[in-house]
């Protein structure tokens, strides 16, 4: 089970909460999540990973199509507060030098 | 000493839970796992168990089903998967981590780089997929 915990700071920036598991179940709707906030003009997001316990290899595609699409909307994702797991795994795919992540939402666009 | 753990599920998304809870009985069952172990197991047996669910087709009218077998032994994790599903015949040689935007295509490649052993069988009736972890990797790391 999934829950996403969104809200929009006075920046501008979209911060994407996934509490739970991304995985082949949850993954598309981190996704819609995405796709959501772009079609409403946010193209700056932070994914916060400080609730998400574990990711596989769905939840770094949809991450992955997330930085595409905000990219090719003039925008960018970032990642913060990656888990111990998330970590291990942006390590042991070479990703965290595609995504990297950072230690707070704050310091994610500073 | 080994300790062992098993599961029958059906090859359906939600059986992804079980085989989280599974290992949840493991780690409370065996507190001396260290965490990259377990972080290196874990991620990996949910691969393998994707990518059965995803793109395993039944051999004839009887929906795809697959036992896990886990054992935990002082040295090593080790994890078997089989299944009733039509034989595959993956060629695990051929997984290797796609370009990094690639938004595809890393399943059974993260399982291979978390693993130290990781091999796939074709059998008369179905699938047979083998996951080892050698215990104590962060201090190897550290060597």
């Amino acid at each position: 089970m999934i829950e996403f915990n969104n809200e929009t700071l006075a920046n501008g920036v979209g911060v994407i909460r996934p509490v739970g598991r991304l995985n082949m179940v949850s993954a598309p709707r981190l996704g819609a999540n995405i796709d959501a906030l772009i079609s409403d003009g946010t193209v700056r997001l932070v994914v916060d990973l400080a609730g998400t316990s574990f990711i596989d290899s769905s939840g770094l595609g949809a991450l992955i199509t997330g930085l595409k699409k905000t990219r090719q909307a003039g925008g960018d994702l970032r990642l913060a507060n990656p888990t111990a797991q998330i970590t291990a795994v942006l390590e042991m795919t070479k990703l965290n030098k595609v995504l990297q992540p950072v230690s707070s939402v704050d310091g994610a666009y500073s | 000493m080994s300790s062992r753990f098993s599961v029958r599920a059906a090859a359906v998304p939600e059986s992804l839970e079980l085989i989280h809870e599974l290992l949840e009985d493991v780690w409370k069952a065996e507190p001396g796992i260290e965490f990259l172990d377990r972080i290196r197991f874990e991620t990996a047996l949910i691969e393998v168990a994707s990518n059965i669910i995803e793109h395993s087709r039944p051999a004839g009218t009887d929906p795809v089903r697959f036992v896990l077998a886990v054992e935990c032994e002082p040295k090593r994790l080790f994890a078997e998967f089989t299944d009733n599903a039509r034989p595959a015949g993956i060629d695990l040689s051929g997984a290797e981590l796609p370009d990094g935007m690639s938004a595809s295509g890393r399943g059974l490649a993260l399982a291979k780089v978390a693993l130290d052993q990781f091999s796939y069988a074709k059998e008369d009736a179905g699938n047979r997929w083998t996951l080892l972890c050698r215990r104590n990797s962060a201090a190897a790391a550290q060597q």
